[in-house]
């Protein structure tokens, strides 16, 4: 009961704290909302790529052997219905026009398609290519247009490839070959070879542009949303439990914890007081701070239960370690030592500040478990889906070393007291 | 153990490497006593008392209070005292009342127990009006009486008080100590230090000297006086410093022990009348004009100036 008394007594005091109550809720919502606004936000809308106009100038001529032509083939797919919303394509009679076109801002890309494409297709030493124009300043406009020209260049090679096999098999065979058989053949196998691309005849998919969908960008940027989070409330939640165990020093220094020890109160007690207090801070301040980044960020923290168990392990572990840092320290004035300096290297070090970055190099997250911030922000990322994996191992974990941290802490302040 | 007895000191013993903080203290204080332990600052008396009251182990020896030993049964003597300590021990950024409740549970008072003790303790600290003041908005003396208030709150037999009054203005200082003669009347022992004669033997039935770790005497204040014997004392204030002429005064014939302080001379004489025409005679000697002579009767600023030759004011 004179735990709980003491414990109370530690939360009514923080609360009135105009400098605790900045540090565990105001400060981690403003750096959050910092990288939000710096960021533009952290996904969950549509993604709007805006329509590329497009200059085609089609000047393939017919030839005899094949009955229809490549050139208009190639038209049809880029005015499909399936790409409307992504290509307004306008015809241009020569290149000249194009690039004029181009020049006057009315279209980003131009593609020229030559005269010889459909013969450079059947005739078996023949080549040719397709030119794509486009404006410097339009840098994704050339890109798309030639990830939707190459299938179809693709199975046009193919097509080719396997006349020329098939004619020369034949005339190694003694066989005669008919002048148009290699346009029937490259025609058999273009019919093929389109009908099993994806979203084929006409309509090519526009899956294989890798536009990636709304839904898929969003969900990854959320869950990453959440781990820079996660990372801010792992950072003030280690400060809280430091700033609560702080709480004994500065009564050590208000000679109330003297007071405290001439008492009937063991020293067991005020230190248990101490740490409940610590446990029941630190909770309230991850949930507040987790409810409120979904309010204002749209932060989803996924599976509840999951989280859940995380983030009590983490309560645990930021009340123990704060405790444990704090029962080196003598006086007020080697506190900021800890709080300012300490906290800061062992949250970089356990990569609280670099949850955004991708592609950071494999030893630096392996660093990061050295540290207990690195096994929090591991358990949050588990949680969240940004790492994959069950968090049985990080919980567990994170409770030893807190339980560890408190009972070494424990130790160490119980011999203030007589 | 006797009964009598709230209090028992035996060969109480403080050492930190090189310093012999309290050196074998012995004494005890009778039940409904006012104790003083009067002292320079320095003398060992905080030490004492922190043994006493369980905060400190002492080194050797045992402390009893009300029976309980302080080394074997520390909760039992909790139990039974209540300190107020030098420094002001409170929760600034809590109301005098928050502050009151908070300790008194840590007393082990809960519900209405609490609310009534707490009620009855403003009133003995006259801060009813101002219970729901911040302690951080309170003056130095209003600080002083909620810090004595929270070591009454569960009746304790026996009432620690170190320095209490130390920093605080005449009129809180006038409060404080009727706050002690009141709590003394109503059947509580006091045991009280201090570095002001004054309080000592107003408040005191007996009085303890500490100087250096040790009690260098103790009795009643009479008893105390009759170390001195005749002696008188003479103050007497000089025109300028007599650095260097200090032996002068002390070849003075009848002239047992002196001291000085910011230009004044305290001295300790055998019989006034005949010393201070010699006195007068010296200092025209030496051309020092006298500008004020005062002859006291002996009191506990003068047995300590007989015992260790040092004035209780400058001692350290």
């Amino acid at each position: 009961m004179k735990a709980l008394d003491i414990a109370f007594k530690d939360m009514l005091r923080s609360w009135r704290s105009a400098f605790t109550v900045v540090m565990m809720f105001v400060a981690p919502l403003l750096i959050t909302g910092l990288i939000y606004l710096a960021f533009g936000g952290f996904g969950g809308g549509e993604v709007n790529i805006a329509q590329i106009d497009v200059g085609l100038v089609n000047q393939d001529t017919a030839v005899s052997q094949v009955p229809v032509s490549m050139g208009n083939e190639l038209a049809k797919i880029l005015t499909a219905d399936s790409l409307k919303n992504l290509l307004a394509v306008t015809k241009y009679p020569n290149e000249t026009d194009a690039r004029q076109a181009i020049l006057d801002k009315k279209i980003s890309v131009a593609l020229i398609i030559p005269s010889d494409f459909t013969s450079a297709v059947i005739q078996e030493n023949a080549n040719t290519a397709l030119t794509i124009i486009h404006d410097p300043a339009s840098t994704l406009a050339a890109p798309i247009l030639q990830s939707i020209v190459e299938p179809f260049v693709n199975s046009l090679n193919g097509s080719k490839i396997a006349a020329q096999v098939v004619v020369a098999q034949l005339e190694k065979d003694g066989l005669a070959v008919d002048v148009s058989l290699p346009g029937q053949i490259a025609l058999s196998y273009g019919s093929w070879s389109m009908a099993n691309i994806p979203g084929a005849n006409g309509a090519l998919p526009s899956v294989d542009l890798q536009i990636p969908t709304a839904s898929t960008q969003g969900s990854n940027k959320q869950a990453m949303a959440g781990g820079v989070v996660a990372g801010m409330i792992i950072y003030f939640a280690f400060y809280t439990g430091a700033l609560n165990a702080q709480s004994i020093i500065r009564e050590q220094d208000d000679q109330t914890l003297a007071r405290l020890a001439v008492t009937p109160t063991s020293p067991a007690t005020i230190l248990t007081g101490k740490v409940i207090g610590s446990v029941i801070l630190i909770f309230i301040q991850v949930v507040v701070l987790m409810l409120l980044s979904s309010l204002f960020f749209g932060i989803n923290w996924g599976d509840p239960m999951k989280m859940g168990a995380v983030s009590m392990a983490m309560v645990f572990l930021a009340s123990g370690f704060g405790i444990f840092l704090m029962s080196f320290i003598k006086n007020m004035r080697q506190t900021g030592i800890v709080l300012g300096g300490v906290l800061t290297v062992l949250g970089m070090l356990g990569g609280l500040f670099t949850t955004g970055f991708q592609n950071l190099p494999k030893a630096f997250a392996v660093a990061t478990l050295f540290t207990p911030h690195g096994w929090a922000l591991r358990a949050y990322k588990l949680a969240l889906g940004i790492l994959s994996g069950g968090i049985l191992i990080p919980v567990l974990v994170m409770t030893a070393i807190g339980a560890v941290s408190m009972i070494v802490g424990v130790l160490l302040f119980r011999r203030r007291f007589a | 153990m006797n009964d009598d007895f709230a209090v028992e000191v035996k060969g109480l013993d403080k050492k930190y490497k090189d310093i012999h903080a309290v050196n074998t203290v012995n004494f005890t204080i009778r039940k409904g006593e006012i104790f003083s332990l009067l002292g320079p600052n320095g003398a060992g008396k905080t030490t004492t008392i922190s043994m006493i009251s369980t905060l400190l182990l002492p080194t050797k020896g045992d402390a009893f209070v009300m029976g309980h030993s302080a080394r074997k049964d520390p909760m039992a003597v909790k139990k039974s005292i209540g300190v107020v300590p030098q420094d002001i021990a409170l929760y600034e950024d809590m109301t005098a009342r928050e502050n009151l409740a908070f300790w008194g549970r840590m007393y082990g008072l809960r519900g209405n127990a609490l609310k009534s003790r707490i009620n009855e303790v403003l009133r003995i600290i006259s801060l009813e009006e101002r219970q729901k003041g911040m302690i951080g908005k309170f003056s130095g003396g209003m600080k002083r009486r909620v810090n004595i208030g929270v070591a009454l709150l569960h009746k304790p037999d026996v009432i620690i008080m170190d320095e209490p009054t130390v920093g605080v203005d005449p009129q809180s200082r006038r409060n404080i100590l009727d706050s002690v003669k009141e709590l003394n009347r109503q059947g509580c022992t006091v045991l009280y230090t201090t570095h002001y004669m004054e309080e000592a033997q107003e408040l005191s039935d007996h009085i303890a000297i500490m100087d250096h770790g040790q009690i260098i005497a103790s009795g009643t204040h009479l008893e105390l006086v009759k170390i001195v014997g005749e002696l008188d004392r003479i103050d007497l204030t000089l025109s300028e410093s007599v650095d260097g002429r200090l032996q002068d005064f002390e070849k003075v014939k009848g002239v047992k022990k002196i001291t000085r302080e910011d230009g004044k001379l305290t001295l300790l004489a055998d019989d006034s009348d005949t010393v201070l025409p010699r006195l007068f005679e010296l200092t025209a000697r030496l051309g020092l004009r006298i500008l004020t002579v005062e002859v006291k009767e002996p009191n506990l600023e003068t047995v300590f100036l007989q015992l260790t030759g040092r004035a209780l004011r400058d001692a350290q």
